[in-house]
């Protein structure tokens, strides 16, 4: 995989931490309502419903290009609600809660540092801008956009101090974000694309690299192969894809060469589909990462989820 | 207000108090199957119908996925609103297409050679639209044995008009079961 290199930090730096933040990005991407695993979609939630999704992801990042030999891993639990407004308006809350662990070689031995709470809450609100049904079919294109609160710790410690930025639960920042969602699907399969650019304010004299991503899924009908009348569950066979770029964080004023970059993201999975809920597992494979100075690269993100039209 | 604008507020009041009055009931049926369009999932179906439900006088709704329909069944002694019905689509987020209706009751014919069809359980009457040839000769037999059974793409009804029926099947009806 493609790295740019920059001069390498003294051994045992506490400053990696682009992997980290990559995985806070990760693991909170405005996950919602219906198809698509790893991001949103435009299919509609009725008025005055509610869509709650509970979802387990796990990452590990290794392949550290320094001799720290640093190894992250990451449990979060992200909870989604979504009510719908009207129709076409619908308002999603994402309420992550993280467990971070990060574990170096320094001079002194192995040690390990972690935290955990809840994360930064994502509100934002999805508008259905066009539509067109058919029989059997739709296709939607709708615009959201939200904003990131700081509800997450961004001071927590350890005895060797207070934890470096990206490790901390919450960024500390009110962080902007927008996007579109188009959605098109049949009875026999679905395809979702996303494009979506979220602009991290300064907190502290720390600002997160802004992040834009690009994400496409395609959801094939496994089973059953012959539809029969009634409203079958349904299987399906998942391919997503997701781009993200991400820039430097900027620390007192100066870019963190050690942060930022692009990764592109293969995730293979499964769903099974019935009226009431939603079982569905991925795991996020990183085919491409070009990432800046020596931030430690994604090995994999996994995802198991359950969403329940209440 | 002025005396021109008052006597011009009255007189307009004057001619729609009429078209008001003859503002008709509304439709209902104790059986209707509407298409959904866009519909095309497991979970999305229930949005329809929860919102199906909620439609004053269904008892049950059934969504066929593949046909993109859905069934709605009403309480006994009741009958369903049809006028409510494509709100609720567009409230689950879909786009309503046309209502198959089931009417049962009494068929005449007026004088004009109109047909009509009363809902024994609603006691609404329906203007039966363009029956075909063979449709209307059916409607004569059954019409001297009682109550018919008619299936047919229902068209709200415009300004005072009657509701009306496009009939695509008929069959001997007789009161149907309370449910």
């Amino acid at each position: 995989m493609a790295r740019k290199m920059t001069p390498k930090h003294p051994r045992g730096s506490w400053i990696p931490l682009a992997a980290v933040l990559a995985a806070a990005a990760a693991l909170t991407a405005p996950a919602a309502l219906a198809a698509p695993i790893t991001f949103n979609t435009a299919l509609p939630v009725a008025k005055g419903e509610t869509v709650m999704r509970v979802q387990s992801k796990y990452l590990h990042a290794g392949d550290d290009p320094t001799p720290a030999d640093r190894r992250l891993d990451v449990w979060a639990f992200p909870i989604v609600g979504v009510y719908g407004l009207t129709p076409r308006l619908a308002a999603f809350a994402v309420l992550p809660i993280l467990n971070k662990k990060l574990d170096a070689s320094l001079p002194a031995g192995r040690r390990s540092r972690s935290v955990a709470g809840i994360g930064d809450l994502r509100l934002f609100a999805r508008y259905t801008l066009w539509q067109r049904d058919r029989p059997g079919r739709t296709l939607r294109i709708a615009p959201f956009a939200g904003l990131e609160t700081p509800t997450g710790r961004d001071d927590a410690a350890d005895d060797s101090g207070r934890l470096p930025r990206p490790l901390q639960p919450g960024s500390g920042s009110w962080d902007p974000f927008a996007g579109v969602v188009a959605t098109w699907q049949t009875l026999g399969w679905e395809f979702d694309a996303a494009a979506a650019y979220q602009y991290n304010t300064r907190a502290d004299d720390f600002r997160f690299g802004e992040e834009i991503r690009l994400d496409a899924s395609f959801q094939y009908r496994l089973w059953p192969r012959t539809l029969r009348t009634g409203v079958p569950a349904f299987v399906y066979g998942v391919l997503e894809g997701n781009l993200v770029q991400r820039a430097k964080n900027v620390s007192a004023g100066i870019d963190d060469p050690d942060s930022g970059g692009t990764t592109f993201y293969v995730a293979p999975g499964l769903q099974y589909v019935t009226r009431r809920m939603v079982v569905e597992a991925a795991i996020q494979l990183p085919v491409f990462q070009d990432l800046n100075g020596q931030a430690l690269e994604n090995d994999f993100i996994g995802t198991f989820s359950v969403r329940v039209n209440f | 207000m002025k005396p021109l604008k008052l006597t011009l507020l009255l007189i307009t009041a004057i001619f729609l108090a009429p078209a008001l009055r003859a503002a008709p009931a509304a439709a209902g049926v104790r059986s209707a199957v509407v298409a959904v369009d866009g519909m095309s999932c497991p979970f999305c179906a229930f949005g329809v119908e929860k919102k199906l439900k909620e439609v004053s006088g269904v008892k049950s709704v059934t969504v066929d996925l593949k046909g993109g329909k859905a069934r709605m069944d009403a309480l006994a002694g009741k009958t369903i609103r049809i006028s409510e019905i494509p709100a609720a689509i567009r409230q689950a987020g879909f786009t309503p297409g046309v209502i198959e209706v089931v009417i049962v009751g009494p068929v005449k014919m007026d004088r004009q050679g109109g047909w009509f069809v009363e809902d024994d359980r609603s006691k609404e009457v329906y203007r039966l639209q363009d029956p075909g040839k063979d449709l209307q000769e059916q409607l004569y037999r059954l019409a001297k044995e009682g109550h018919v059974r008619i299936t047919g793409i229902f068209h709200p009804p415009q300004q005072d008009a009657r509701p009306t029926i496009t009939p695509q099947r008929v069959r001997k009806g007789g009161p149907w079961p309370e449910r």
